[in-house]
Parts: C-alpha cells; sequence; structure tokens
C-alpha cells in the first residue's frame, strides 16, 4: 500500500515535471503570462527602441484593461540591449532559459534580429520578427521564425516593380550595414527580374562623410534609376544633395526607409520633389480595428502622434496576443503553429505569412512620391492619392 | 586618370582633410603638453555641432559665425573639465588618463542622446555647386575647408608668437625646467585642455553644413583624429594640419578610383603604417 502511493506521487511528479518542461510556459506565477524581449534602448538604435518599447507598454496596458490573455494578466519583461547584436543573443538566451517568459517579443533592427532569431529557433521558441525586413532572416529555413514586415525583396520590389517598363537602366548606391545591404541585394535582384540594365552598385560606409566619390562611381553609367538603399533620412539627404552637386540626374530616385521620415523634406526643400519611397503604414488609408484608442491613448500619454515603430510594436504583439488565444494553452509548438497561419489586421495593417518560410505575405506595402512637399501615394491604384510623376527633369531645369 | 578625377581627389581630398586637421590639431596639442590622451576630443566637437545647429535653427546664425561661440564656450568646457578631473590624472601613467577621458566621452555622448535624441539632423548652407577645373564641388566643403586652414594656421601663429603660446610650447618641452623659469604650469595645463577643446568646438561648429550629424558624430572624427595625429608626429601641431590633408587626399583617392567602401579603411592603413616604419610621424614627434 505505502509503496503503491509513492509510486503515484512519483508518476505525478514526474507528469508535473514533463507538463512544465513541454509547456514552455514554466514562468512560476500562473497569475500572469510574461512577454519578454531586448529592445536597443540606448545608443544608436534608441530612438527607435523607446517607441517600440512604448508600443508595447500600451499594448500591454490596453490588453490588461480588457481582462488579460487566456484570463491572466500580462507583464512585460523588457531589457536593453544597448544596440549590439551580442547583447541582444545574450538577453535572447537569459530571457528563454532563466526568465523562462512564456512568450517572446521581437528585438529591433536586422542587425539585432538576427542573432535573436538564431536564439530562439535553437531554443524552438517563437519568435515574430518586428523591425527587420532582412531577406535571410527567413530564408534560413527556420520553423521558429515568422514576420510581421515584408521582407526587403518585396519592400524595395513594390518601386522598382512600378517602373519597369519606363527606364532601361539603374544603378544601386547603398549603406554598407546589414539591413541596407539586404535593400541594395533586394534591389539588384528587382531590377533583374525587371530586366532593366544594371549600370553601378557601390556600397558606402555609414559614417561617410563626402557623398561625392559614391556618386561619381555610379555617374558614368548614367543610369535612369538611382536606387538609394539608405538607412534613414541622413545619408539619403547628403546622396541627393551629392547627386544635384554633381549634376547626376535619372529620370526617377527612390530611397528606402528615409522618404517616410519628416526631415527628408525638411531638410531638402524643393529638391525632394519627385524622389520615390515606400511605406507599410499609411492609417488613413484602412479602417484599422482599434486604431482609435490605439492613438488616443498614445496621445494622452506622450504628447505626440504615434509613428510607424511604435505601430509596429503594438501590432505585433497583438499578433502574439491573437496567437496565444489560437493555441488555447501557453504551448511553444501550438502559437509557433498558430503564428504560420493567422491572418487578422492589427493597427499595423494586415498580417499574414507564408506559413512554410514564416515570410511575411500578406502585408500591403505603397509607393509613395514627394509632390509639392507631401507624400503623396502613387501605387497601389486602389489606395492612391495622386499620380506618379514621371520623369524627374534634370537638376538644371527646376 | 582622367583629369576631372585627379582634381576632384586633390580638392575634395584637401576640403576633407582640413577639417580632419581641425579636428586633430586640439587632440594633439593636448597630447603634446599635457600627455593626456583625450578619448572625449569628439565628444567635445559634438558639443561644438550642437551649438552652432541650435544657432542655426534658433536664430539663423551661419555655422562660420557659430565657430566664434562654440569656441569660447567650448573653451569654458575645457577649462572646467581641466579643473575637475584631468588635473588629477597628469602625470600618471597614460592608461590612467585614457581611461577617465573614455568615461568623460561615454557620459557625455549619452547625456546628448538622452537630451537630443539620435536622429540625424542638418543643415543648408552655401549648399550650390562650384565648378572648378571641370569638377563639381558644393560651395559649403570649400569655404569650410578654408577656414579651417586659415584656423589652424592662425593657431600655429598664436602658439609661435604670443607669450601664452611660447609657455605652451615651453612646457611641452620640458615640463620641470618650464616651471623653474617661473611658468605657471597648472596654469598653463588648464589653458592648453581649454584651448584644445576650443578648436574641437571650431571644428564640430565647421563640420555642421557638410554632414548629417547626431550626438554620436564624435565618434566618427575621433578615430581620424587620431590617425592624423600618429602620421603627423604625435605633438607637432605643424605636422598634424600636413597630416590632415594627406590623409583627406589619399581617402579621396581611394574612394575616386578603388573603392568607398575601401576609403573608410585608409585611416587604420595609415596608423599601422606609421606606427611600423615611421613611429615619429612625418615631421617627428615631440619628445
Amino acid at each position: 500500500m505505502r509503496r503503491t502511493r509513492m509510486m503515484v506521487a512519483a508518476v505525478a511528479a514526474m507528469a508535473l515535471l514533463a507538463a512544465c518542461g513541454a509547456g514552455g510556459g514554466s514562468n512560476a506565477d500562473d497569475e500572469t503570462i510574461v512577454f519578454g524581449g531586448a529592445l536597443p534602448l540606448t545608443g544608436w538604435g534608441s530612438d527607435a527602441g523607446q517607441l517600440n518599447n512604448r508600443g508595447y507598454e500600451l499594448w500591454a496596458k490596453h490588453v490588461n484593461e480588457d481582462g488579460g490573455i487566456l484570463g491572466k494578466k500580462v507583464e512585460l519583461k523588457i531589457y536593453d540591449d544597448q544596440s549590439d547584436p551580442t547583447t541582444t543573443a545574450r538577453l535572447y538566451e537569459r530571457l528563454i532559459t532563466q526568465d523562462k517568459v512564456d512568450v517572446l517579443l521581437a528585438p529591433w533592427s536586422d542587425d539585432m534580429t538576427m542573432p535573436a532569431t538564431t536564439v530562439a529557433e535553437k531554443h524552438k521558441k517563437p519568435m515574430l520578427t518586428g523591425g527587420a525586413t532582412l531577406t535571410d532572416i527567413w530564408s534560413r529555413g527556420y520553423e521558429y521564425v515568422s514576420g510581421l514586415l515584408p521582407s526587403s525583396y518585396d519592400y524595395v520590389g513594390v518601386a522598382i516593380r512600378l517602373l519597369g517598363d519606363k527606364v532601361a537602366s539603374g544603378a544601386v548606391l547603398n549603406n554598407d550595414a546589414l539591413y541596407t545591404t539586404g535593400f541594395g541585394d533586394a534591389a539588384v535582384t528587382n531590377l533583374e527580374e525587371q530586366g532593366i540594365t544594371l549600370t553601378g552598385r557601390e556600397a558606402y560606409p555609414g559614417d561617410t562623410q563626402n557623398f561625392a566619390p559614391a556618386i561619381a562611381a555610379i555617374q558614368g553609367g548614367s543610369p535612369e534609376l538611382l536606387v538609394g538603399g539608405t538607412g534613414g533620412a541622413d545619408d539619403a539627404i547628403q546622396i541627393v544633395r551629392a547627386a544635384k552637386i554633381a549634376g547626376l540626374s535619372p529620370q526617377a530616385m527612390y530611397f528606402t526607409i528615409a522618404v517616410v521620415e519628416p526631415d527628408f523634406v525638411e531638410s531638402l526643400g524643393a529638391d525632394a520633389e519627385y524622389i520615390l519611397g515606400t511605406t507599410e503604414w499609411e492609417p488613413s488609408l484602412t479602417e484599422l480595428p482599434g486604431f482609435d484608442r490605439f492613438v488616443e491613448d498614445y496621445e494622452a500619454k506622450h504628447g505626440e502622434e504615434p509613428v510607424e515603430d511604435v505601430a509596429t510594436a503594438y501590432g505585433l504583439a497583438q499578433v502574439l496576443q491573437a496567437a496565444v488565444k489560437e493555441a488555447g494553452e501557453l504551448d511553444d509548438a501550438k502559437i509557433n503553429t498558430a503564428l504560420r497561419n493567422l491572418e487578422m489586421t492589427t493597427v499595423f495593417g494586415t498580417f499574414k505569412v507564408d506559413p512554410e518560410t514564416g515570410m511575411q505575405t500578406g502585408k500591403e506595402i505603397y509607393v509613395i512620391q514627394i509632390q509639392d512637399g507631401k507624400r503623396e501615394i502613387v501605387w497601389p491604384d486602389s489606395d492612391k492619392t495622386s499620380d506618379l510623376r514621371f520623369p524627374m527633369p534634370a537638376w538644371s531645369d527646376r | 586618370m582622367e583629369l576631372t578625377i585627379l582634381t576632384a581627389i586633390l580638392i575634395s581630398g584637401l576640403a576633407t582633410g582640413a577639417i580632419y586637421a581641425l579636428a586633430a590639431e586640439g587632440l594633439n596639442l593636448i597630447w603634446g603638453v599635457m600627455r593626456v590622451v583625450n578619448l572625449a576630443h569628439g565628444e567635445l566637437m559634438m558639443i561644438g555641432v550642437f551649438i552652432s545647429f541650435a544657432l542655426w535653427s534658433v536664430w539663423g546664425i551661419n555655422p562660420l559665425l557659430a565657430a566664434i561661440p562654440a569656441a569660447v564656450a567650448l573653451f569654458f568646457v575645457g577649462l572646467g573639465l581641466e579643473k575637475l578631473f584631468i588635473r588629477r590624472v597628469i602625470g600618471s601613467p597614460e592608461l590612467i588618463s585614457l581611461l577617465l577621458t573614455f568615461g568623460i566621452s561615454i557620459f557625455i555622448t549619452n547625456i546628448g542622446v538622452l537630451t537630443l535624441g539620435a536622429e540625424f539632423k542638418t543643415i543648408r548652407f552655401l549648399d550650390r555647386p562650384v565648378s572648378i577645373l571641370g569638377t563639381s564641388l558644393p560651395l559649403n566643403q570649400l569655404v569650410m575647408a578654408a577656414a579651417a586652414i586659415v584656423l589652424s594656421l592662425g593657431m600655429y601663429v598664436v602658439l609661435q608668437r604670443t607669450r601664452t603660446g611660447t609657455a605652451i610650447r615651453a612646457v611641452a618641452i620640458d615640463r620641470d625646467m618650464a616651471q623653474q623659469v617661473g611658468i605657471n604650469t597648472k596654469k598653463i595645463f588648464g589653458r592648453t585642455f581649454a584651448l584644445g577643446a576650443a578648436l574641437a568646438g571650431v571644428a564640430g561648429a565647421l563640420v555642421t553644413p557638410l554632414v548629417a550629424f547626431n550626438p554620436l558624430i564624435g565618434q566618427t572624427y575621433i578615430l581620424t583624429a587620431f590617425a592624423v595625429v600618429v602620421l603627423g608626429g604625435m605633438g607637432n601641431f605643424l605636422g598634424a594640419l600636413i597630416a590632415g590633408l594627406l590623409i583627406g587626399v589619399v581617402e579621396a583617392g581611394v574612394a575616386y578610383t578603388v573603392s568607398v567602401q575601401l576609403s573608410s579603411g585608409v585611416v587604420f592603413l595609415v596608423i599601422i603604417l606609421t606606427l611600423l616604419f615611421r613611429p615619429t610621424g612625418i615631421l617627428g614627434a615631440r619628445e
């Protein structure tokens, strides 16, 4: 009798241990679900990192106001990776193995996402990436990594496809950072697919002080299209200025990221006209559920309008929330399956990934052009606010 | 090689080099006189950048004029830093001053990022092309470079001709002897650090129309400044000017003829080759 009781106790203990191990959510506190991640709260990525953090915080506040997920409160655990990818990897290792968080939140930028996804995959912990577009993230055959943003191939591609039958040649100039090199590579692939001759490609270091040599390197090929794989308005502004000084006048100019930043038009003034860009977040266009609450509460707390980075983080967490709900329990495998098969709309927009690769395929991307000092949507036709202005007149004629 | 490329390399290189030289001269002065490696030099320059940016955004004061208040402000910042921190490590092993100024640089950078944000800013000043021998160059680059060279030479004259300049040089050559002939070395250290900081401030003000900047800009200049100091000869003021121009031209040469990406490696190569083959620099180090 006594032996049987001990056996039962042993089996129960083992079952309990097994349950903890399999569940992944071995968080000691059963009343809360811990969402953990690392963001660049200091260092070069701190602006975006802080905005992402605000997005996560606002989301957690809203979820808890609405009664939490699966009847449990949500708790955030965000570390500062100091904009250093090695630290990011270490922190995700810690979040998974020591803190045993229930659900992973995304880091920010390709540089930090590359190592973080490797750690997540190693531990079979699902990760939905946020501010990252590098095609390599999803082409490594990882089973636990899905993306919220479209890949750089499509991000750059929509603009080049729009110009496919308008220009015959193109040159690519990109910042040599990881993500902007990804934009440059994506541009080359898209140019090839559109039958546009590549007349030159040049990479420049992130701390380039003088863009004249980079412009000179591609000017010889007289490209009809200039694709700038820029990391932000800062390098794009300098490229446009250097192009104007050198008299490089392609029929179209396109820059990644830069064109959506208010600085771009402010700094360049009339020289920004005709320049093309892409954007993923144009909230004014679509009826996004929960959008008003998102904007109102954000403005009330921070005294300014939310920008794309905030919406990305908030929308990302919304997808994770839906995936946990869909899984019905804190089971990593089930959450992962849910992430790969969900179709939904968040404050950031539509979400649907390729179930095989985890690459985002459902997100709308818009091509924008600076027209009369404003960003106008020129593609897709269903959403456009203005017609494409083409070609861009030569600097000497403006 | 086409003539236009050659002129582009020369003029654009000299223009960038003039700024490098100015950025390095303060560092060099402080090293030469105080034997302190000021790793916070780039951050002092960053303060100059933002003083110029603030004056431009609020009152539309152009960066050439802004260089004056930037120099004055940084002179006092330098004086304060020397009094509070640097003074305590003069004469200690170099590693101590290295760690101290490294700490100061991290502190200033992060205060900058916290208060000003990390996003890049630009200003538009004399942003139009000038054609020289078939090469088109931005006017602001030429004007700022000319100002940098004039200021460098002016500083050289100050060091050679004025009483304080002579005293500074005397302390650099032999601290103990200078003290024995009645030079107040403590005061000279303070003034030297302040002058070095003022030079950083001026360099900062002058680069504002040329580049996009954020509070991390100091880090992009400090390495080049070190290469300039090493190549010019540690503590050699005129050497820094020549080395700065030379590095600018070599960098432009690599950028125009080989690859833009590789051009940023030029400074490393300069440091390595100089230390291997002519450790005293082209004009010889002050010993």
